[in-house]
């Protein structure tokens, strides 16, 4: 099994990081992938994250290896960006790849809702007019994260 | 000792402090000293703000030294 996290302050280029993830995968019958764009609108133009260096990796791998080791992945990457992130551009990628597609699924879904809530990242949302705005996890977040709490893992 | 701030306690304080082991060196009595010595440091008493030693998660219990480095933080919001 293979597992790759990066934190990076870099633009993240999800389609070469897509390929090169698939080739390394060889083998494997299913490869899905997640890229979370920055959302513009509403006057934000940016995000600005923040990590706590040694921290923050750490809590990235540590999400990564309990999400491969409770599905059967072959391998799975996390990427996240960290900084000053205009409107527009990747925040984080996830792929996963699988002998089948069903584990690919969950493995992705399942590390992305707790990347939310469980990664040690602060977030705050630039608008237009220089104000910024603090961004905690929602109701809906911790719903997200809760379907992974279930014995049966999201198996149905 | 050094304090780190991140999320909402980092807004109102800044990234870190720089303070004396308080009496009760636990990480309770860490919170306590600096929402006593400044105002806007309050934030700290707001249960939702957790707190690392050395980068691991702990609670108000956990006894601290000089030489450790405690964070104070809001909730996580990654992805």
């Amino acid at each position: 099994m293979r597992i790759e996290t990066r934190l990076t302050t870099e633009t993240i280029d999800a389609t070469r990081v897509l390929d090169r993830f698939t080739k390394a995968a060889s083998g494997a019958g299913a490869v899905v992938s997640f890229t979370g764009i920055v959302r513009g609108g509403d006057g934000v133009t940016a995000l600005e994250l923040d990590h706590y260096p040694g921290m923050t990796e750490d809590s990235i791998e540590t999400l990564a290896q309990e999400t491969a080791d409770r599905f059967r992945v072959s391998s799975l990457l996390a990427v996240h960006r960290t900084g000053y992130i205009p409107a527009g551009e990747t925040v984080v990628f996830v792929a996963a790849a699988a002998e089948h597609r069903r584990a690919a699924f969950q493995a992705a879904d399942c590390l992305m809702d707790r990347l939310k809530s469980e990664a040690a990242i602060w977030k705050r949302e630039i608008t237009a007019d220089g104000g910024a705005r603090r961004i905690e996890p929602h109701d809906k977040d911790h719903e997200d994260r809760r379907r992974w709490m279930e014995d049966d893992g999201g198996h149905r | 000792m050094k304090v780190l701030f991140f999320g909402r306690p980092a807004d109102v304080l800044g990234r870190s402090r720089e303070i004396n082991l308080p009496d009760d060196a636990t990480i309770g009595g860490v919170r306590r000293a600096l929402a006593e010595a400044d105002p806007a440091a309050a934030v700290l008493l707001e249960p939702s703000i957790r707190a690392s030693v050395d980068r691991q998660i702990t609670d108000d219990l956990t006894v601290v030294t000089n030489s450790s480095e405690v964070a104070f933080f809001s909730t996580f919001s990654g992805g």
